[in-house]
């Protein structure tokens, strides 16, 4: 009988894994900075070093407009995610892959067309 | 193929609309709802032959018609057909009571208010056919997303949008509880489909289960089984409207435009319904031992009927009242669920119940929608003198609430009758549940009938008739005749549930 203390067991490698990463982390952390001479300055504290000053404050908004591109690109992202795949084995399957592929590729072209023809991909 | 119909009817539907959708400026969406419930009309005469002939050929035969591929996630079973033509049948009457409502009051996308019905009823049909978590997940989805753009329609109005706000929030948050059960038990069997699941949770299957690689058995009692299967009862619990986690539903069927309320408290529930006989009743139950999910569902079962009805005794808007009333009825739906032992009386008490639930909530529906359209509010006040002002809505009303609360020449009643009964078996004795179940019915007589008393002894300040729109009408008309003409049928419905629930067994 498989219990949730084997499940678990199998995920200790994960946390010795995670642990040891930390400690080496913390470890050369602390090493350098025992080691290095300590300068302080005011620039060493900015954003970007030795880049342009930062201006305003981070709470920024961005255009609304911009959730309908990302709405359509993760769309057509997951299309291409399972194409993908499909072509790699094409020979595979077949006719019958074609014909599947051919359905999945029309029903978001349908997207596609509905998205354009309602004038979202129109920049106003 | 031949047995997905139903499936390639509601999706041709929902992409017909979707391109009607580009083509359908303003006025002229009520005819694509016509068209739409033609189809649908056509669909569910021939999925009733369809189904006919599946029980006639076996679970065997009707296995092997189809091919491999779909079998694997799909169920092709008479019970799993018998449900995605009942979403035909709620497709099909959505689209006519929300003819007027598409034609006249929504100004944008009426169209594509139809695609989301077909698409939302398509979910339903999956969620019964589905035979792996995925799928089933998949197929809640559906449903639920197109609920959510459902209730938000109206997107002139705050009251729409705050529905469709608070539904997506708590769906997206209840979806993610339900995922996160079903990644658990996902990770302790490794496998996904119901059968291997249902064999791998629980004790002495382990012949079945030690011939597919990967899978592993594990106890029906383990602390992290019982954790997944409980996440999944809390976002099933959401979807139903369970106690305690009903809060969004009056809140949501409030705020909604009616048609699509109407819609919501039946397609979501009918869904909900089904993903629970096939998870809790059919995959989580091992034959020996004690179910995980029993206890906790049984207290909940009878704290969501009392608290439906009584709430509902307070309500003074008619949606908000039908909203706590589908919550009761919830509840008794799941004296069904929680009367397990007695599996072959309650499995098809929960597809008379459904049935039944369905046509009586929509005519119900109907006649607030028929009244919402022209008066353009719910409150109990609008109701003052209906029956002088439309005899055939107030008549109607009244049918419909002998039906909802169970008084006998009704299908609503043989629904109760049956769901009672299942409780009462030797084998369950689920006594107290059963006089809980019966005291609330007497509970809820009392609201059901103040809007009847409303409609006929209460003088109303208009006094002009009322013409009911063609749509909202003829949904009344099929409502009433399916919530009458079910009685005599009732016995032949009765054996006919039985057999496909028999062979359920072996699914």
């Amino acid at each position: 009988m498989w219990t949730a203390s084997d499940f678990l067991r199998q995920y200790l490698a994960v946390l010795i894994v995670g642990v040891v990463g930390a400690g080496l982390v913390g470890l050369l952390l602390a090493g350098s900075h025992l080691l290095r001479p300590a300068r302080r300055q005011p620039e060493k504290h900015i954003t970007y070093e030795s880049g342009v000053d930062p201006v305003g404050s981070m709470w920024t908004q961005s255009q609304v407009r911009y959730y309908v591109f990302a709405l359509l690109f993760v769309m057509f992202d997951v299309e291409a995610v399972f194409i993908f795949p499909w072509a790699t084995r094409l020979e595979a399957y077949g006719l019958f892959g074609l014909i599947e592929m051919g359905i999945f590729v029309f029903i978001l072209l349908l997207g596609l067309i509905y998205a354009w023809r309602k004038g979202v991909l129109k920049w106003v | 193929m031949l047995f997905l119909f139903p499936e390639l009817i509601l999706c041709g539907l929902g992409l017909g609309a979707t391109v009607a959708a580009l083509f359908c400026r303003g006025r002229g969406a009520g005819r694509w709802a016509l068209y739409g419930f033609f189809v649908c009309l056509a669909g569910v005469v021939t999925g009733l032959c369809l189904l006919a002939y599946a029980i006639d050929l076996g679970p065997e035969a009707t296995g092997q018609l189809t091919p491999e591929f779909i079998a694997r996630t799909f169920a092709v079973d008479p019970l799993s057909l018998f449900f995605s033509t009942l979403a035909l049948a709620v497709c099909g009457l959505a689209m006519l009571f929300s003819m007027e409502f598409v034609e006249e009051v929504l100004e944008e996308h009426p169209a594509e208010f139809l695609a989301l019905i077909a698409f939302a009823s398509l979910g339903i049909a999956c969620v019964a056919r589905s035979r792996d978590l995925i799928t089933l997940f998949f197929s809640l989805e559906l449903v639920s997303i197109s609920g959510y753009l459902l209730s938000g329609m109206l997107r002139r109005e705050p009251r729409s949008l705050e529905a469709a706000l608070k539904y997506f929030l708590i769906g997206a948050v209840s979806s993610a509880i339900m995922l996160f059960g079903m990644s658990l038990i996902y990770g302790l069997t490794g496998a996904t489909d119901l059968r291997v699941l249902r064999d791998a949770v629980g004790e002495g299957h382990l012949h079945a289960v030690g011939q597919l690689a990967g899978v592993r058995m594990v106890s029906s009692q383990d602390p992290m089984v019982i954790t997944g299967i409980l996440c999944i009862v809390v976002g099933l619990g959401f979807k139903i409207a369970m106690v305690p986690f009903h809060m969004w539903c009056p809140d949501v069927y409030e705020g909604a435009p009616t048609p699509a309320t109407a819609f919501l408290s039946v397609g979501p529930k009918a869904a909900g319904f089904v993903a629970i006989v096939r998870l809790l009743m059919l995959t989580f139950a091992p034959s020996s031992g004690p179910v995980p999910w029993a206890q906790p569902v049984l207290w909940l079962c009878a704290l969501t009927m009392t608290l439906g009805n009584v709430v509902a005794c307070r309500q003074t808007n008619l949606k908000r009242m039908l909203a706590y009333s589908s919550i009761a009825h919830s509840g008794y739906i799941l004296i069904a669920v929680v009367s397990l032992g007695s599996a072959d009386l309650a499995l098809p008490a929960i597809v008379m119940y459904l049935i039944a639930y369905v046509l009586m909530n929509v005519g119900a529906f109907s006649v607030v929608i028929a009244l919402s359209n022209i008066e353009g509010r719910e409150d109990i006040h609008a109701y003052n003198g209906l029956s002088k002002r439309s005899p055939y809505l107030a008549y109607a009303w009244v049918i419909f609430a002998m039906s909802l609360a169970g008084v006998p020449p009704t299908a609503g009643f043989l629904g109760k009758l049956y769901v009672f009964m299942a409780a009462l078996d030797d084998r369950v004795r689920l006594y107290w549940l059963a006089v809980v179940g019966v005291a609330n019915a007497v509970i809820s007589v009392w609201y059901y009938f103040r809007v009847a008393r409303h409609m006929f002894f209460v003088e109303g300040v208009r006094t002009e008739p009322i013409r009911v729109g063609r749509g909202a009408g003829w949904a009344i008309g099929l409502s009433l005749a399916g919530t009458l003409v079910l009685v005599p049928l009732f016995p032949w419905l009765i054996s006919f549930a039985t057999s496909a629930a028999q062979v359920l067994g072996a699914w």
